[in-house]
């Protein structure tokens, strides 16, 4: 008899002390085609003797069904504990019986957290206990005691909340267990009530989840004694619970009970709902009557409690440009008249409302959107410049959507001449189309004109903007002072000038740029203005007040400087020379442009050091000099002695050192100049007197011959030479004795021999060498070369005459004394 | 897995008359196999003692002994498939029921989001199984189960939970044998056609 139970599972029931049975036929009960039954046997564990019996016959059409048995126990079941058998029987064959599994006790208990519990396994004849586990415990050892064959006990410290479907205890694998709840009894908070309708209680509360973590086991809610089905708000911890009551005016309790198996909890919160009144949200919200500057909200309530408040409501205008926020008041308000608004634009709208009297809170919000009228363009900025050149360029800034009201289609740009009294004005008129804001004019700058510029949209031409342009006055001058950048902007502040009857203008420019800028218009009476609009940091910008007299701009003041000074671009300061003068080295350099200064120079700063100073061993001394002149375009070091040095030249600005440049130089002894100089001068006085001795030596005859020829030997009779004899030769002895000339020849000689002597003289390149004899003057005639003038004494006859006709001697160096002493004077 | 995703996919993309009615159930039993894995393995993650363990018993849901034949017909074991659909819609149904139950209220965790949709997902299969059936309107598609089991004594919540784990092993179990059973029905159909 292979036909028995499966998937045996007992259940106690302790309310009714009952044991319930379940199970399930094998394959093999399939096979019966015929009536069959199951024996039931209740045993004591103990002893396995059986303590009652019961029969379960299953019919033929219930073959593979569930079947069910119930056996009430005598005593509580946790007084005893008991094996159930089941066996299947056909035709009197008993079958096996499906050993019970185990059992672990108690089931579904719900413990606070911190408690510790006994667990008890019950494992069937026959089946050896292994080990209870208890999930998300498992790193906690547990020792487990053996009560007695079958049971086995195990106590553990449930110091945490269980997850929401419990703690599981399992015996012998994951098969057979129970479930305990460690929780909290209630600890639900900040309980506040209020009304949304005039017609009910709705009060909100905070529970923590741990608590409500206890699967049916969960805190019970009742507000007012009545039990709160669907308080729950799981997604924030934060519960509700709505009742139907009459609300009065006045304050009563309003008393929430939480209840869960571990205890309960009381919450109440005294008030007068009338004072909270917590209104819904509008309903149906639309826009009628729309309007290019104004439209019209209404909508609907959903109760009619709210037909009788005083209700205040908040309407939020949201677009693109701008959000405007406005309030309206009504007894059952239900509608809303908005103004101001700009034309051709998207609206969203949200409105929240409240009680006008003891306001709560705002209502939920309920949101529309709507799209005004366009509308004429609004009349455009304009600004005019004038270049260098007499054109003037008309500007206008292109209208923003909530100027434009549409789209643009064109501009128009009139100039004229105002001229009173005559019938015609010279008119010119040009069109420019999107997205150009510009058109430049010729206007004469010696005459007055007037500029119109309109707009044109699909609903017509805007009202037009007109400036009248002042006739430029000659050698017109203004003074320029400074102006400092400050957050980003420009802060400027002016004195009110009585006649500023269309307010005031401030424009700006690029200073070194040429170019229109930028404009701001500002009302009459305000005479301060912030700018900020295309200003870029490191630029130096020309900054001028105009006010505005019958519609003609008129400059004020002039102001220049920088948004933001930024430091200056590294090697603007160029051209660094320096000169050593004394013990000093002063340095030059070429001044910044002024269009490459990103900041206002204060001064400069000049950093030197001795190069090479530490690994020979000196101190590296690092100095500087100063000057706060901005104009300054050099810098003197003192006391700057021999070595190599690094110069650095860096411009002073209110942002740092910037613009820097260095040079490198050595500096000299002081006299190795002077002796340089003086070597150089002596080496080219040597280079030249050596060449100028080659060159004479090698031309001795010729210079000689040209510089000073021989001087002819003179006929003398023999009546001179007794005179001579008598009186020249002391004269001759005292002459010579000064002489230095080369051609001192013995008179008794050149005239006796006076052809040996031309002889003589053929020789060239004979040197010049002063010969003095012993007696003072010159024995050695034959050695000087006398050809010229022997040859001129043997062509004449010499006479006295003759002698004295010899042309006298060049001026020249050499004196020759044979003319000159004791001679009588001659006149040639 | 994946891949059998992307071909459910693409077979439910097409366009109705094309897709048949074979093909369209393949689809869906096949995507049903796979939700049923994923919610299976929410389960194990929630209850995590239940990790890698295979419960005792056999099948909860069974085919009839009489149908047990040698060579059944394409009707006849469309007819056992979606008999045995239905029994899991109704097991699903009842352990939804239990749950909600047990926890007093409907939890919104991926565990019950996917329950919903797994539950979703066996209803339109059941649809597509009768469609195939000879005699459509006669075919059930609601749950085939009273939810009266353990009338008698308290089931407990370790049980309860042992109980929900066989019935989500036993869905995965049937959608497995369902999108076997459609692929070869629908092989077999694509043949007649082309012959």
């Amino acid at each position: 008899m292979r036909c028995g139970p499966q998937n045996l599972k007992v259940s106690p029931i302790y309310s009714e002390q009952k044991v319930a049975l379940m199970w399930e036929d094998n394959t093999f009960c399939l096979l019966i085609q015929d009536e069959f039954a199951y024996d039931v046997d209740v045993l004591s564990t103990d002893d396995m003797t059986a303590i009652d019996h019961g029969v379960v016959v299953v019919p033929r059409d219930r073959t593979g069904s569930i079947h069910y048995w119930r056996w009430a126990s005598p005593l509580p079941l946790e007084c005893a504990h008991n094996t159930f058998r089941v066996r299947g029987r056909y035709k009197d064959q008993l079958g096996i019986s499906a050993p019970s599994e185990p059992q672990v006790f108690p089931k579904d208990r719900v413990v606070e957290v911190g408690s510790n519990v006994t667990f008890c396994c019950i494992v069937p004849p026959g089946v050896t206990f292994q080990q209870m586990t208890v999930s998300s415990y498992s790193n906690r050892k547990t020792i487990t005691t053996q009560i007695n064959s079958q049971t086995y006990a195990m106590t553990v410290h449930l110091h945490k909340p269980s997850p929401a479907s419990g703690t599981d205890v399992t015996c012998n694998g994951a098969e057979y267990g129970a479930c305990v709840y460690a929780g909290y009894p209630p600890r639900d908070t900040d309980l506040q009530c209020e009304t949304r309708d005039l017609e009910s209680v709705e009060c909100h509360w905070r529970t923590e989840r741990k608590t409500n973590s206890l699967a049916n086991r969960r805190t019970l809610y009742k507000l007012l004694g009545r039990i709160c089905w669907s308080a729950s708000n799981r997604t924030a911890n934060k519960y509700r619970c709505v009742h139907n009551v009459s609300i009065q005016a006045q304050e009563r309790n309003w008393t929430l009970t939480a209840q869960n198996v571990l205890g309960t909890l009381e919450l109440t919160d005294r008030a007068d709902l009338t004072k909270r009144v917590h209104m819904f949200a509008p309903q149906e919200l639309t826009s009628s009557r729309i309007h290019a500057r104004n439209a019209s909200l209404v909508w609907q309530w959903s109760t009619s409690q709210y037909n009788k408040l005083n209700i205040r409501c908040q309407i939020s205008l949201r677009s693109n440009i701008h959000t405007d926020v406005k309030n309206y008041s009504g007894v059952g308000l239900n509608h809303a008249l908005l103004q101001g608004l700009t034309p051709n634009l998207n609206y969203a709208v949200q409105v929240n409302c409240g009680t006008e009297e003891h306001f709560w809170k705002w209502s939920d919000s309920k949101y529309a959107t709507f799209q005004t009228a366009g509308d004429i363009p609004d009349a455009l900025d304009v600004w005019l410049w004038r270049m260098e050149d007499n054109q003037t360029i008309i500007l206008w800034k292109t209208p923003q959507p909530s100027q434009s009201h549409g789209r643009i289609l064109d501009y128009e740009v009139t100039w004229s001449l105002p001229s009173a009294g005559q019938q015609e004005t010279n008119n010119s008129t040009v069109v420019v189309f999107p997205p150009g804001n510009s058109a430049a004019a010729e206007l004469d700058p010696s005459r007055e004109h007037v500029v119109m510029v309109t707009a044109r949209n699909s609903h017509g031409r805007s009202l037009p903007a007109s400036m009248v342009v002042l006739r430029r006055a000659p050698g017109e001058v203004t003074n320029v002072s400074r102006i400092v950048g400050r957050g980003g902007g420009f802060n400027l502040s002016w004195p009110a000038h009585p006649d500023s009857s269309c307010g005031y203008m401030v424009a700006w420019t690029p200073t070194f740029t040429r170019g229109t800028g930028d404009w701001k218009k500002v009302p009459p009476g305000v005479t301060h203005a912030f700018i900020t609009e295309n200003l870029t940091p490191g630029v130096r910008y020309s900054v001028c007040v105009y006010t505005c007299i019958g519609g003609a701009p008129q400059l004020l003041e002039r102001r220049e400087g920088y948004v933001e000074e930024t430091m200056i671009p590294a090697k603007q300061i160029t051209g660094l020379r320096w000169e050593h003068v004394g013990s000093d080295v002063r340095v030059s350099w070429t001044a910044i442009p002024p269009e490459n200064r990103t900041a206002f120079v204060q001064g400069y700063i000049m950093y030197y050091r001795r190069l090479g100073a530490k690994d020979a061993g000196l101190n590296p001394v690092h100095l500087n000099v100063t000057t706060d002149d901005p104009e300054a375009s050099s810098l003197t070091a003192r006391g700057v002695h021999v070595g190599s040095y690094s110069f650095a030249v860096a411009a002073l600005t209110s942002v740092g050192e910037g613009g820097g440049n260095a040079i490198t130089l050595t500096v000299n002894p002081p006299s190795y100049k002077s002796i340089m100089a003086i070597a150089v001068s002596f080496s080219n006085v040597l280079i030249l007197l050596l060449l100028t001795t080659i060159v004479a030596y090698k031309n001795w005859t010729c210079i000689k011959q040209k510089v000073y020829p021989p001087v002819p030997k003179p006929v003398l009779h023999c009546d001179w030479l007794t005179l001579m004899e008598d009186h020249g030769h002391s004269i001759l002895n005292t002459r010579e004795s000064h002489s230095s000339q080369k051609e001192n020849v013995d008179v008794p000689q050149v005239f006796c021999n006076r052809v040996a002597a031309s002889t003589e003289a053929d020789r060239e390149g004979a040197p010049f060498l002063p010969n003095l004899g012993a007696n003072g003057y010159y024995q050695q005639q034959q050695q000087q070369p006398q050809r010229k003038a022997m040859e001129t004494t043997t062509k004449a006859d010499v006479s006295q005459s003759a002698l004295l006709s010899f042309p006298p001697p060049p001026p020249s160096v050499f004196e020759n004394l044979l003319y000159t002493a004791g001679m009588p004077e001659q006149n040639t | 897995m994946a891949e059998q995703d992307g071909a459910a996919d693409a077979v439910l993309d097409e366009p109705a008359p094309r897709r048949s009615g074979t093909g369209r159930a393949v689809a869906l039993a096949r995507l049903l196999h796979q939700e049923c894995g994923h919610l299976l393995q929410l389960y194990r993650e929630r209850e995590s003692f239940l990790d890698d363990h295979t419960p005792e018993g056999g099948r909860i849901v069974s085919l009839s002994p009489d149908t047990l034949g040698d060579d059944p017909g394409v009707e006849e074991r469309v007819g056992l498939l979606h008999a045995a659909l239905r029994q899991c819609l109704g097991l699903l149904h009842c352990l939804t029921l239990r749950e909600v139950e047990e926890e007093m209220g409907e939890l919104e965790g991926e565990y019950e989001a996917m329950r919903k949709n797994v539950r979703s997902r066996l209803e339109h299969l059941l649809l597509s199984t009768r469609v195939l059936l000879p005699q459509p309107g006669e075919a059930e598609v609601t749950p085939d189960n009273p939810c009266t089991e353990e009338v008698d004594g308290e089931m407990g919540s370790f049980a309860l939970k042992m109980w929900t784990y066989r019935v989500l092993l036993e869905l995965l179990h049937w959608a497995d044998h369902a999108s076997l059973t459609l692929h070869v029905i629908h092989t077999q159909s694509q043949e007649t056609e082309e012959v």
